[in-house]
């Protein structure tokens, strides 16, 4: 037998001989199954565009800050309405929390599903999430559809806005350093545990959790940031992923603690967060804003989340946030 | 690959990552299947690369890499599975068993010499093997493909051939002497 600088080739020909020609039927169906009920992995990427200079940067994420502060504490003055003016966050609940009737809450059966991608017509839509209680929320025009959250606009630049829904399962120990793990011991299950777990999480600049209603539901509310001087190249990649992906800085994960992952961030970045319980399940609703985003982008945001509705269909599976690893 | 079915996909359209995954999954049950030799477990890697493909998708930022891309997340999805530990499963084997010529009986032989001597590999040797030889990367990209220096793997695959080569030299010397005797 010949086994000399043949060798290669006659394993080729073994390896061709032995190769399959067709996969199991099986195969996509059951991936489908998984894949339509899980969120992709998203994660703002708009450092990597990050070209103005320290200054300018801080200079960028103060003015920001500021018209955010506003817009929020907008919002927060309502308790069930449209969210009009108002400078008072809602005061800390001394009562059993009231719920507030719905203003003439849209069914959203009737409403078309929010698309998951591509430029999307102005107009009112249904945003489902995987797992997530669905939301009714109206955009305006130049809004498009962001695969992992929902309404999104300037999508991968410095200017991102965009509005997500979430269950959340744990938070990362360290948001950049994310594949060392998560936090342990897990978060609690309750609002004011994952508003505490998050007030304390580190590089998130967390504010003080306060008490707020919204749609009825009580909660809490808090913000985040990113640090400006961060070098997010040093956080950790996806595993798996190619030696030349980005790095990214992702805050927590879904109750499955594995495919559902809230890594929108770039240097700046504030996240305005509202955790909510409805009817036992733990809800939460993200307003994001990069630093660069104007006053129209805010404004139009806020008028999405003035639009919200929620329907507090529990979740089919995972309803309530998971006490795993 | 159809680089507007890959943007689609990594924008959130499942309707294209159907597609898209129909377009590759025999490629990727037939890596697969090579590495692992075992079709249950190929079949759970290709599953998972593909729920990973979807999951990771927005991470790609360059839609023309989705090849290289996928054959990566392919490679880690079989090692996590070669690594969850053997499992009891019932396999039978029907061994074609009809050699009408000396060539078929020797090829058969040697498709049976090959099969075993493969199977002694570890998972990272049959890896470099099947990357190499079978679907024909360069060994840059090989190298690549499983997150590897280029020389560990040139090594992995002289190891690995040269391994094949001595276990069908072996083999040649026996079956020499029944022809001659």
């Amino acid at each position: 037998m010949n086994a000399g600088p043949d060798v290669e080739r006659r394993i080729s020909t073994w390896l061709a001989d032995e190769v399959p020609a067709r996969a199991p039927d099986r195969i996509l169906p059951a991936t489908f199954d998984r894949t339509r009920h899980t969120r992709q992995r998203r994660f703002g990427a708009a450092w990597r565009t990050i070209t103005m200079n320290r200054p300018w940067q801080l200079a960028a994420t103060a003015v920001v800050s500021v018209a955010i502060i506003g817009l929020g504490a907008a919002w927060l003055g309502g308790s069930g309405g449209t969210g009009g003016p108002s400078t008072t966050p809602s005061p800390a609940p001394t009562a059993a929390p009231s719920r507030t009737p719905l203003p003439t809450p849209t069914p959203q059966a009737s409403l078309p599903p929010y698309p998951s991608s591509g430029a999307v017509e102005p107009g009112t839509y249904a945003l489902h999430q995987p797992g997530v209680p669905t939301v009714t929320l109206t955009v305006p025009a130049g809004w498009g559809g962001g695969g992992a959250g929902g309404p999104v606009k300037n999508d991968g630049t410095t200017r991102t806005v965009g509005l997500s829904t979430w269950i959340v399962g744990n938070i990362y120990a360290n948001p950049c350093k994310w594949g060392d793990g998560l936090l342990k011991p897990p978060v609690g299950p309750s609002v004011d545990d994952l508003a505490s777990a998050l007030a304390r999480q580190p590089l998130r600049n967390g504010t003080t959790p306060t008490a707020v209603t919204l749609r009825g539901y009580s909660g809490k509310y808090l913000e985040l940031t990113t640090p400006v001087g961060l070098d997010f190249a040093t956080c950790s990649k996806v595993p798996g992923a190619p030696e030349n992906s980005p790095s990214y800085f992702v805050t927590w994960v879904g109750p499955a603690l594995v495919d559902d992952y809230m890594g929108f961030a770039g240097p700046g970045s504030r996240d305005r967060v509202w955790i909510l319980d409805l009817d036992g399940v733990r809800f939460v609703l993200v307003a994001t804003e990069f630093r660069d985003a104007t006053a129209q982008d805010l404004a139009e945001l806020q008028s999405i989340i003035d639009s919200v509705r929620i329907e507090p269909t529990p979740p089919s599976s995972s309803a309530s946030p998971s006490a795993g690893p | 690959m159809d680089r507007e079915l890959v943007e689609r996909a990594r924008s959130g359209d499942h309707d294209a990552f159907e597609v898209l995954a129909a377009s590759i999954v025999d490629h990727l049950y037939g890596v697969a299947r090579l590495v692992l030799r075992d079709a249950d477990r190929a079949e759970d890697a290709a599953q998972e690369a593909l729920v990973r493909c979807w999951r990771d998708l927005p991470s790609l930022r360059e839609a023309d890499r989705f090849d290289a891309w996928i054959g990566r997340i392919l490679m880690h999805a079989i090692n996590d599975e070669f690594r969850r530990g053997s499992r009891v499963r019932a396999t039978i084997t029907i061994l074609a068993r009809e050699p009408s010529t000396p060539d078929a009986e020797a090829a058969t032989a040697d498709r049976e010499l090959l099969e075993r001597a493969f199977a002694r590999l570890s998972i990272e040797h049959r890896s470099v093997v099947v990357l190499r030889l079978h679907l024909g990367l360069s060994i840059e990209e090989t190298a690549s493909t499983l997150g590897i220096p280029v020389g560990t793997a040139k090594s992995r695959l002289h190891y690995a051939t040269e391994a094949l080569r001595r276990t069908l030299e072996a083999d040649a010397i026996p079956r020499s002497r029944e022809v001659s005797a």
